[in-house]
Parts: structure tokens; C-alpha cells; sequence
């Protein structure tokens, strides 16, 4: 079985030769062959990540480092110490990634034939979207921080090229998405800046980069915190003999395990050294930068709600269930490193839960149908963090699953509907029905407002969606409430447990943000599904193709159901049923600090019904009656909430206050260097005037009285006495070819005299 | 080997005279291929005094010589007649004085 | 009779020419230049030179001159003589020069004596023979240049040039096979002149009856072109101690070959007619006492043949004479085709390849030349116009604002 282990570089190399196929044929192909082989190396990466999840339990989650094959190391330069081989690393945390990556992944290229039927570069989309496959599995199973850095990046192109796909759409449409696409790489190079000064930081630390050496197990976690919890999971060593076992190199986890315990190491970095724990706590808060750009955090995630500007399909895949999570999967990944730190903890949860509910707030006020959705991811990734935030790392995960699940089906939902509503758009051009009270001009399919009643008109997209919808705000038994409940409850018992403040405030926030989450959720839904059609395009929408739909009902279906996975350990029935908390024990193989959460019913309880009350009274402020005409939103009206609704409309105007306070400043300045420093001091100044001035002088001279005057005028004297020679000794040159043999003649019989001159001296007697 | 009764300098001095003669039509002829027999006549004469040479110091290698340039000169024969062709082509004429193009 | 056919094949050549130079037909100059090659050809031929003759004959009079012909047909040339006519003072200009060059090339040629330039000699050939009964193998050191090693007995080694120095006397000497010359005492040694033009065999034959110390006796052959074509030439060399001198006689002919030749020496070379002959040895005086004989043996022309008398031992320890019959070809003659193409294959391979490659060239350059995309040009336009307007102007100027 662990032979199959061997398989874990296909995963990365099958959408390679997908991406390079199309790359290089898709032209030719046309779309239905571009389909094939994009769909095809993204369902040929989910088998084998299936084989290896299958390897995995049947080996009993050993975790295993496979070498890339012909590559052999990236970067080894011995005297540094530094060695950066091509491997990778299966263990429960990369599998579990792998399976989220490629399956949602394959659900979404099959989503996104449809999606993109049409469209004039389809063969290149697929190729950005198999070759961001390539880089977030690289990503996820790399066993060293320099490839997950490298997927990081790459994933990070790939996520620029698909924001700005359309970059050519016509009326300046197009430049608002490449601005988008500018945008989301520009703001993530500052996360990336943080995350390789970390990544650099650990090498110095550490001195290597590998998370754990081949055959190295993860420690075990320790038992002082086990106070609330009846189960830690150890790898199936017994963990004080693996301590004593672990000879030789050491990855970077391990490593830091046994220095903190040992206690009293310093990092020195020439001038100065900082304690281990410092340094530490350096490195974490560099990588939760990393992570605040990749996963739209505080204060980096302005550019996620632009990213919409994408296709559908990207939205869904990029920015809803995979890239944004990397950050997450990143922080769990250093779980060691942020369990040791309780002031990068701190930060993360605090950074983490404000993003939720501040996100979350944000969502009520939007229009946009994905803006809507993109705020909520935000939200949710809030959630995550929050979760690592407050050392429920096993939580953070679930929910990233679940959350790939659901998310991935809303927004492939909402591209169903907006499909739907550009169709009808389209069917009221074909038919000229221009009359119907709306300028086609204004018309955007993304407009809530333009919405409407397209419930009956939608059938598949409207149950799917109220699947997602469900889950998202964690209403039982959907997948949201397994993972939202957990960490709501591990974030309180961060706090009465363990006594962190961060728990409490986290859980508080939270929970707010999950009442915000139900609330604009079901908002959304009255507005597009309910009521009456409020454009005539809406009135014509219809449904979506069956390539579009059948994934939405796959991901509704695992919706449902992926919850069921880590059902918490005093659930009556269902725990005992289906198993406690399976997913968590599956992820404690290669997560140090996971451990399970339990089920406290009050607290389900209560989240339920705050939930389904903010369910109710979205409803009960979107009825049908308000819907009617929505030019402007009830809560606008409501001279009480109007303000708030005014900021969340308004994005809290956080965009406007980094324009103000961080990109005008640093235009001014820029503008400042270029116009003063570089043009007027450097250039007209020090060039201009020191240089070139007396630089002219001196070749003026030399060209004019030197030059000119005298080497010119004696050569041009000496060209005219050749000229004169030459004018002479033209008449030799006539052109006839006898004439010149004759002076052949002539020459050789000089030479030829020249030779016998003695002789005929003494022929002649003299 | 027993001494010849022709001496060596009868044979060059034949040889002299037939490649005066030569170098006469090359400058006198106006006829290009006549020009360009005259060469041949004086590289024969040329190949005389060498074979004569070759015999008085009883070495092969003038024979040797002679041989090139025969074979030379056919190779250069095959080119000289194919730019005589191609001049006549464009020029309409094969007299040299013809050809003064070498002026402008 | 030879000065007289010059005198004629020269005259007919110098007049063809001339007619050459004064047909106005080209059609008849080419004819007038075939018989001038024909002349020329003949003179190859009384030069010793067959093959260029042959060669002369075929490629020259036969090949280039019909190329002409047909060049000449082709382009209708035989008269076409239009066009300008410039420079009178040319044609007695070039007569002038002409005469001048004749005559300063007669008087150094007549002035010169060619003739009394001695003549050149070939480097010398030598060769080592072994014919030392039961002496084992032989290495043979010429000063201290090895030029035969491990020499077996009746084995001679091949004729090799000797580029040292010659018109010498040289050392030569016999060790036995291995033996290193610096240290080991050599088992024979002899001094020897070597002259330039020679072919020398050092022959080592035994010193006496049962005496196997070897001894060198050194034979002049000679292996250049024979005078007399048909025959063979052979040389003796008398290692017979039993006997002072010994007669050679071809028993066919009833001819004596050598008379005597003194014990230790090599005879003068004789001719041997080609063919079978049956060769007998007498002591000197003796026609009864047939020392040893060499049956129906047959001897090829142009060959070397060296005979070396040697006593053999036989069972009993007793010892019988016999001939051991060596034989060389001989150089080919001097500029047949043989001798040519030897040298061409020999010291000329690499010239003879460029040649040829530059005929394959010529091939190509003259289909390129004649190609009929070439062949009808636009007419010549000036090439080297004025230059374009502008350059005249100096260019140093300052920059616009």
C-alpha cells in the first residue's frame, strides 16, 4: 500500500500535461476537446488524490515524503547548508487538501464547460485553470516551505490571469476587471513579502525548510492542555519513545518542538539574538501576513470582493474554495509554531474574528449578487482564521472543507443565475421588447435589483442555492452547522478553559457575524428568488444547461452531508452512528495540536436559533411586498439602520481610507521623487548643467577650432591632392581588358629583366 | 641513361617561343575564345619546359606538375567557356574591347 | 636523327601557332592549336614522358579542344569581330615587348648551360638479407639507425630510402635479435660507402665451413629502371669458404654468368633475360663439380635478383651449398604511367584531391554560370552612383531643442 505513496507526483504532473496539451493544441482541439482534456487531468488528480486518501488509512496514516522523480533537489548549496529537494509530502493534511482541491476542482471544470461555452478564448481558460490545479497542489503537498511558496506565487498568477480575463470586455468594463486583477496581485505581493521574510526567517532559525524530515514522524501533542478534552491523537508511536528515536536531521516542526522544550534557545542574528520564543512569535505574525494577503483578512482583503471581476467558475474555485484557503492550510501547517506563541494566537484570532463580523457587515449592504458571496467568503475565512486563532486547528480545517463545499456550490449557483439573467437579456434583445421601463444601458446581470422571482423560472439553482444558503448559515444538519458550532465552542472554551481573552472575544464576535452571515444570506435569497421580476430579463431567464446543473446538485448533496464527517463526540445518535469526530482524528495524524470538539447543545441550540430568527427576519423585511420595487433597500429606508446601511453599502469605506492614507501619501511621494528629486535635481540639474553643458563646451571646441580647423582641413587637403593624383593617373584605367594584359606584360617582363640582369650584363659586355 | 641528342635548352627555348606566341594573341586577339587559346598555348608551353626539366633531373615530379596543370586548365577551361557563354548572352558579342565596363 | 625529328616536329609546332595567332577564322585557329598539342605531345614522348603524351593527346587535343569547338559553333563566333576598334599603338607596343621578352628569355636560357647542371642523384636504397645458418634472428643497425629487426634467416627486409647522409662511409652492424646497440657487442660490423644513386644490400652469410659466426658482405644492386626492358638483373654474393672463387653458368644457354668470384665478395650485376632458367655453380675452372643449382627457376623483367651462395648443414653435420635466390622488383621506368601513378598516389595524394575538387567546382561554377535564370540580364545599370545627396554635408552640428 505504500507503494502508492509513489503516485503523489502525478497529482501535480497530470494538469501539467493538461495545461501543456491545451496550451499548445487547445487552438485546435476545439472546445469540446479542450473539455476533455482539462476536465480529464483535474478528475485524473482527484483519483489519485482518492488512492492516496485510501493509502493513507490502510497504512494507518503514516506519513510518507516522496521525491520528485528526474528532478531530484531544487537548491542544494552545501556550504550554506541549504538544501531544498523536490518532495513531497502525503500525510493526512495534504490529502485532505488534495481531495478538496481536485474535487471541487473537477466539479468546477465540469461547471465551467458550460459556463464558458462560447467564449472566444476557452482553451485558454482552461489552460489558466489547469495550471492553477498545478500550483495549489504544489502548494499543498510540497514538504518544504520554499515549494508551498512556490505554488503561493504561482497560484497567485494564476488567480491575476483569470480576475483579468476578460481584460477586453467592451465600455471600460474591461479595464475595471485588469484594475481588479492589478489590484489582487498588487495587495497579495504585500502578504507574499511577509510571507517569505517568514519563510526566510525559519531557514535561519531552523536551518532547513522541510517541515519534517523522510521518515520523521509529527510529535505528539502534550498533555497540559488536554484538560477539556478526553481524546489527543497521537501518530500511532508511542510518543516518548519517537522523542528518544528521532536521530539526525530534523525538520522545522520537530525541531522547535525539542528546542522549546529544552528552553533557553537564543537565534542569533549577528547584532542581535532573540529568544526562541520571540522569534517565533517573528515568524508566525510574518506568515499570518502572508496569510492575511492570501486569505482576505484584515487588512489585505480588499482585493477578494474586486476579484469577482473573474469568471464565475474562477470565483468559485479560486476565490471561494481553494486559493483563499491557503493561508489557512499554511497556518495549519505551522500549527507547532503558532500553538508555542500565544501572542501570535492572539492576533490571529482577533484578526480573524473582526474579519468576520467586519466582512459580514459589509455583505448586508451590497447589490452585486457575487459581492454578496465574495464578502461572505471573506467572512468565512475570518471564521478559519479565528479558529486557528484560538488553537482549533482541526476546526479551522473542517470548516475550510465544508466551506469549499457550500461556498463553491453558491457561487457556482449565483453564475447559474446570472447566466440565466444574460440569457433572458439576451432573449429580450432577439425579441425586441426594449420596452420595459429599464434602460438596457444600466442593465448589469449581477444586480440584485434587477432581479427577482426567479424561483419557478430556476428550479435546480433556486434548491441548490437554498442548500448553500442552509449550510452557510450553519442551520442543522447542513455542513455549516458541524463546523461553525465547532468553532464557536472551541473559541469559548479558549477562554473558560485555558482563560485566553482571545477566546472570548472571538467567541462573541463570531457568533455576531454568524447572525450576520444567516441575515445577508437570506436576504440575498428573497431578492433573487422570491417576489416578482423586477426586469424583463429576469422575466425571461431560464434555466441553466445540465453541465452547469449537475455539479450544483453534487455540491448540494456534500453540502448536506460533508458535515457528517467530524461528527463532535456527544452528538446522541448520529456520533455514535456514523463515528465521533472521524475527520479530526484523521487530521491529528499530521496536525500536532488537533483535537476534537465536542458537542454542547446549548450552545448548537442557540447558534440554530439565531440563525434561523435572522433567517426570519430578513425574510420578514424582504417580503414580497418590499420586493416589489426595490430600487432601494428597506433597511435604507428605515431611518434607523439607514446610516449603518449607508457604511456597509459603502464597504465601511476602507478602500477610500487606503486611498487617502496610504496610496495618495505614497503617489505624493512618488510623485515628489520623480518630479523633484529624479527630473529637477538629478536630471536638468546634476546631468544637465554639471555634465552636459560642459560636456558641450568641450566638444564644441574640440569639433570646431580642432577638429574642423585643422585635422579636417589638413586631411581635406590630402584628399585633394589625391583627388589630383588620381585625376592624372585615371587615363591608365581604360576599361579594355587588352590594354591591362598588355601592362601584365609589361610588369613581368620588368621583373623577369630584373632577374637576368647579370647575365645579359655580361652577354652585353658591360 | 645515355644523354639525348636534343639538349635541354633547344627543348626550352621551343618552349619560350610557343609561349611568346602565346602571350602575342592574348594581347593582339580580339576574339575572346581566341584569347582564350592563346592562354592554353602558353600553359603548353609552360608543360614543355617542365617535362623537358623533369628529364634532365630525372625526377617525376615535373611530370607530376604537368599533370595539374592540365587539370587546371581543363577546370578552368570549363569555367572560362562558361563565362564567354554568359558574356555573349547579355553582350551579344565576344570582343573583348567590348567588354569596358571595368571604367564605370 | 632525334635533333632532326625536334627540328621538324618543332617547326610544324612553332608555324602552327603562329597560324594560330593569324587565322581569322576560329574555327581554324582551334584546328591550328590541336596540331600544336600534337607537336607538343610528341615532345612529351621524346622526353620520356608516355603517359603525359597520352594524356596530352586525349584531354588536351582530345577534350578541351572540342570543347572549344563547340563553344565556338555554338555561339556562331567564328568571324563575329564587330565592335570598336581602339588603340592602334597596341598591336606594336605588345610585338616590341614581346621580341624583348624572347630575347632577354633566349639569352639566359643559351647563356645559362642548362646542360652541364649536374645531374641530380636519388637518395640510396638499402636493405639487410639474412643468410646465417642456425644464427637465429638478426637486427640491423646502419650507424645507429635500426633498419632491419628481427630478421629471420633467408628473409631480406624491403628496400628503404636513406635520407642521412651520403657520399659517407657508414658502420654497419649485426646483433642478434633485441639486443640493445649501446651495450652488446655487436656480432659482426663493417664499414660501408654509401653513394647517392645506389641500392646496397648488407648481406650476413656465415664465415666459414661451420663457422656460424655471421659476417657482412655488402652487394650493390640496382633497382631503377632497367636499360634494356626484358631482362633481370642479377647480383652475386660468394660465402662458399670451401672454395676461393666460383663460376655462375645458365645451363640453357651454356653461358657463363660470373666468372670467378672471389669467396666473400658480390659480383657486378648482370642481365638475365626473362623467363625460365636453370642456373648452375661451379668452383672456378671446375665445369664437373656442381656445387649447387637452381632449377626451371623463372625470373620476371624489371627485377632485382640477388643470389647468395650459402653452405647449408645436413643431417650428419655434413654440409651442401646451395643458392639462395632473392628477388626484388625494380623501380618502375621513368615517367611511364606506372612510375606516375605512383607518385600521384604516393607523395602527391593530397594535391591530386584538391584538383579534383576543384574540377568538381568548376562543374558547378560553370552550370551556375550558364544557367538560364542568369542569362538574360537587365542591362548594366551604374552600380556606384553618386553617392546619396546630404553626405557631403557636415553632420556636426548642434541638437535641436
Amino acid at each position: 500500500m505504500e507503494n502508492y505513496f509513489d503516485l503523489v507526483p502525478l497529482v501535480v504532473l497530470i494538469p501539467l500535461v493538461g495545461m501543456l496539451t491545451n496550451l499548445f493544441f487547445g487552438k485546435r482541439f476545439g472546445e469540446q476537446g479542450v473539455a476533455i482534456v482539462a476536465v480529464g487531468a483535474s478528475a485524473a488528480a482527484f483519483l489519485i488524490a482518492v488512492i492516496l486518501w485510501i493509502a493513507q488509512v490502510n497504512t494507518g496514516y503514516v506519513p510518507a515524503v516522496i521525491d520528485m522523480p528526474v528532478l531530484g533537489d531544487w537548491i542544494n548549496i552545501t556550504s550554506a547548508g541549504l538544501r531544498i529537494p523536490w518532495e513531497f509530502r502525503v500525510d493526512s493534511l495534504s490529502v485532505t487538501m488534495m481531495l478538496v482541491v481536485s474535487g471541487v476542482g473537477t466539479l468546477i471544470h465540469i461547471y465551467a464547460v458550460g459556463y464558458m461555452h462560447g467564449d472566444s478564448r476557452f482553451p485558454r481558460f482552461f489552460v489558466y485553470m489547469n495550471m492553477f490545479l498545478v500550483f495549489m497542489l504544489l502548494l499543498v503537498t510540497g514538504n518544504n516551505f520554499l515549494m508551498m511558496f512556490v505554488g503561493w506565487e504561482g497560484v497567485g498568477l494564476c488567480s491575476y490571469l483569470l480576475i483579468g480575463f476578460w481584460f477586453d470586455k467592451p465600455g471600460g468594463v474591461g479595464w475595471k476587471n485588469s484594475d481588479a486583477a492589478r489590484k489582487a496581485f498588487i495587495v497579495n505581493r504585500v502578504g507574499d513579502f511577509g510571507l517569505i521574510l517568514g519563510v526566510l526567517l525559519t531557514f535561519w532559525t531552523f536551518r532547513t525548510l522541510d517541515y519534517y524530515k523522510p521518515g520523521e514522524m509529527p510529535a505528539a501533542a502534550h498533555h497540559e492542555e488536554a484538560a477539556y478534552e478526553e481524546t489527543l491523537f497521537a501518530p500511532d508511536l508511542p510518543e516518548d519513545e519517537h522523542h528518544e528515536t528521532a536521530t539526525g536531521p530534523i525538520g522545522v516542526f520537530n525541531q522547535a518542538s525539542a528546542w522549546l522544550e529544552e528552553g533557553d534557545h537564543e537565534v542569533n542574528f549577528g547584532v542581535i539574538s532573540l529568544s526562541l520564543e520571540a522569534t517565533i512569535t517573528l515568524i508566525t505574525l510574518l506568515f499570518l501576513l502572508g496569510a492575511t494577503g492570501k486569505s482576505a483578512q484584515i487588512p489585505l482583503f480588499v482585493w477578494l470582493p474586486d476579484a469577482m471581476a473573474g469568471p464565475t467558475p474562477v470565483s468559485a474555485f479560486i476565490h471561494a474554495a481553494t486559493m483563499v484557503t491557503a493561508g489557512v492550510y499554511m497556518m495549519v501547517r505551522s500549527n507547532v509554531l503558532y500553538h508555542s506563541s500565544d501572542l501570535s494566537s492572539f492576533v490571529v484570532a482577533m484578526i480573524g474574528a473582526t474579519t468576520a463580523i467586519v466582512a459580514g457587515f459589509i455583505a448586508v449592504g451590497q447589490w452585486d449578487i457575487k459581492r454578496v458571496l465574495a464578502y461572505s467568503t471573506v467572512s468565512q475565512l475570518g471564521f478559519m482564521v479565528a479558529a486557528v486563532g484560538v488553537g482549533a486547528y482541526a476546526a479551522a480545517m473542517f470548516h475550510l472543507v465544508t466551506h469549499a463545499c457550500f461556498k463553491a456550490l453558491l457561487f457556482l449557483a449565483s453564475g447559474s443565475v446570472i447566466h440565466g439573467m444574460e440569457h433572458g437579456h439576451h432573449h429580450l434583445h432577439e425579441h425586441g421588447h426594449g420596452d420595459h421601463g429599464h434602460d438596457d444601458d444600466d442593465f448589469d446581470p449581477q444586480d440584485m435589483r434587477f432581479m427577482g422571482g426567479l424561483k419557478d423560472k430556476m428550479p435546480v439553482t433556486y434548491w441548490t442555492y437554498i442548500f448553500g444558503t442552509l449550510a452557510l448559515a450553519g442551520v442543522f444538519p447542513f455542513a455549516g452547522f458541524w463546523s461553525k458550532d465547532e468553532i464557536l465552542l472551541d473559541s469559548i472554551k479558549h477562554g473558560v478553559n485555558d482563560g485566553y481573552l482571545s477566546g472570548y472575544l472571538a467567541f462573541v464576535l463570531l457568533l455576531i457575524a454568524a447572525v450576520f452571515t444567516a441575515f445577508y444570506m437570506w436576504r440575498q435569497v428573497s431578492m433573487v428568488f422570491y417576489g416578482q421580476p423586477r426586469h424583463a430579463a429576469a422575466e425571461h431567464a431560464s434555466e441553466s444547461s445540465n453541465l452547469m446543473t449537475r455539479p450544483l446538485i453534487v455540491l448540494a448533496i456534500l453540502s448536506l452531508l460533508i458535515g457528517l464527517i467530524n461528527i463532535p463526540s456527544g452528538f446522541p445518535i448520529l456520533g455514535w452512528l456514523l463515528g465521533k469526530h472521524e475527520f479530526t482524528s484523521f487530521l491529528g495524524h499530521s496536525v500536532t495540536f488537533a483535537h476534537a470538539g465536542s458537542f454542547n447543545f446549548l450552545l448548537a441550540t442557540m447558534a440554530v436559533i439565531l440563525a434561523l430568527g435572522a433567517i426570519y427576519a430578513a425574510r420578514a423585511l424582504y417580503n414580497d411586498k418590499t420586493l416589489a420595487t426595490l430600487e432601494r433597500d428597506p433597511l435604507e429606508l428605515d431611518e434607523r439602520t439607514a446610516e449603518a446601511f449607508a457604511l456597509a453599502n459603502a464597504k465601511l469605506y476602507w478602500d477610500e481610507f487606503y486611498f487617502k492614507y496610504i496610496i495618495w501619501p505614497y503617489r505624493n511621494v512618488a510623485y515628489w521623487l520623480a518630479e523633484k528629486l529624479d527630473w529637477e535635481i538629478w536630471h536638468d540639474f546634476a546631468h544637465e548643467r554639471l555634465i552636459r553643458d560642459p560636456f558641450n563646451r568641450a566638444t564644441q571646441f574640440l569639433a570646431e577650432p580642432v577638429d574642423k580647423g585643422f585635422i579636417d582641413r589638413n586631411f581635406d587637403r590630402l584628399g585633394t591632392l589625391v583627388r589630383r593624383v588620381s585625376d592624372r593617373m585615371r587615363v591608365i584605367q581604360t576599361g579594355y581588358v587588352r590594354t591591362y594584359a598588355l601592362s601584365v606584360l609589361f610588369g613581368a617582363l620588368l621583373v623577369v629583366i630584373l632577374i637576368l640582369l647579370p647575365v645579359l650584363r655580361e652577354l652585353l659586355g658591360l | 641513361m645515355e644523354a639525348s641528342e636534343v639538349s635541354v635548352e633547344l627543348y626550352v627555348l621551343l618552349s619560350a617561343v610557343l609561349f611568346i606566341m602565346g602571350v602575342l594573341g592574348v594581347l593582339l586577339r580580339r576574339n575572346a575564345i581566341l584569347v582564350f587559346m592563346s592562354v592554353e598555348l602558353m600553359l603548353n608551353a609552360g608543360n614543355l619546359a617542365l617535362a623537358a626539366f623533369a628529364r634532365q633531373w630525372g625526377n617525376g615530379d615535373g611530370h607530376l606538375m604537368v599533370f595539374f596543370v592540365m587539370t587546371v586548365a581543363a577546370a578552368e577551361v570549363a569555367v572560362g567557356l562558361a563565362l564567354i557563354v554568359a558574356i555573349f548572352r547579355t553582350k551579344q558579342s565576344i570582343n573583348i574591347d567590348d567588354l569596358h565596363m571595368f571604367k564605370d | 636523327m632525334e635533333l632532326t625529328l625536334f627540328i621538324i616536329v618543332g617547326a610544324i609546332a612553332v608555324l602552327s601557332a603562329a597560324m594560330m595567332l593569324i587565322s581569322e577564322n576560329a574555327v581554324y585557329s582551334a584546328l591550328f592549336l590541336i596540331l600544336n598539342f600534337a607537336c607538343i605531345a610528341f615532345f612529351f614522348l621524346m622526353l620520356n614522358a608516355p603517359f603525359l603524351a597520352m594524356v596530352q593527346i586525349t584531354v588536351y587535343a582530345g577534350a578541351i579542344m572540342v570543347l572549344f569547338l563547340f563553344v565556338i559553333m555554338l555561339l556562331g563566333a567564328e568571324r563575329i569581330m564587330t565592335g570598336d576598334f581602339r588603340y592602334p599603338w597596341l598591336t606594336p607596343a605588345a610585338v616590341i615587348l614581346a621580341l624583348v621578352f624572347l630575347v632577354a628569355a633566349s639569352a639566359a636560357i643559351i647563356d645559362g648551360d642548362i646542360d652541364f647542371i649536374e645531374e641530380h642523384k636519388p637518395d640510396p636504397y638499402v636493405r639487410a638479407v639474412h643468410a646465417v645458418i642456425d644464427a637465429g634472428e638478426l637486427d640491423f643497425y646502419l650507424d645507429d639507425t635500426l633498419i632491419a629487426s628481427g630478421l629471420a634467416y633467408e628473409d631480406s627486409s624491403d628496400f628503404e630510402l636513406w635520407t642521412e647522409a651520403v657520399d659517407s662511409r657508414h658502420t654497419v652492424r649485426l646483433f642478434e635479435a633485441g639486443a640493445d646497440p649501446a651495450s652488446a657487442e655487436p656480432l659482426g660490423e663493417e664499414i660501408v660507402e654509401i653513394n647517392a644513386g645506389e641500392a646496397l644490400s648488407f648481406v650476413a652469410v656465415a664465415s666459414g665451413t661451420g663457422d656460424m659466426d655471421p659476417k657482412l658482405i655488402v652487394a650493390t644492386e640496382d633497382v631503377t629502371f632497367n636499360e634494356e626492358s626484358g631482362t633481370a638483373r642479377v647480383v652475386a654474393v660468394n660465402a662458399l669458404a670451401k672454395w676461393s672463387s666460383v663460376a655462375i653458368v645458365d645451363k640453357e644457354n651454356n653461358t657463363t654468368l660470373i666468372e670467378d668470384l672471389p669467396y666473400g665478395q658480390a659480383s657486378a650485376g648482370v642481365l638475365l633475360k626473362k623467363g625460365k632458367h636453370s642456373i648452375s655453380v661451379y668452383p672456378d675452372g671446375n665445369d664437373q663439380n656442381q656445387l649447387a643449382v637452381l632449377k626451371n627457376t623463372e625470373f620476371d623483367d624489371n627485377t632485382s635478383v640477388l643470389w647468395v651462395l650459402i653452405e647449408e648443414r645436413q643431417e650428419g653435420n655434413t654440409f651442401e651449398s646451395r643458392i639462395l635466390n632473392i628477388e626484388t622488383s625494380g623501380s618502375p621506368s621513368f615517367g611511364s604511367p606506372t612510375h606516375v601513378g605512383r607518385l600521384l598516389f604516393t607523395h602527391y595524394v593530397l594535391p591530386f584531391e584538391m584538383v579534383a575538387l576543384l574540377l568538381l567546382v568548376a562543374m558547378i561554377g560553370a552550370i551556375v554560370l550558364t544557367h538560364e535564370s542568369l542569362a538574360p540580364r537587365e542591362p548594366m545599370t551604374r552600380r556606384l552612383a553618386n553617392p546619396p545627396a546630404g553626405l557631403d554635408q557636415p553632420i556636426i552640428g548642434k541638437p535641436e531643442k
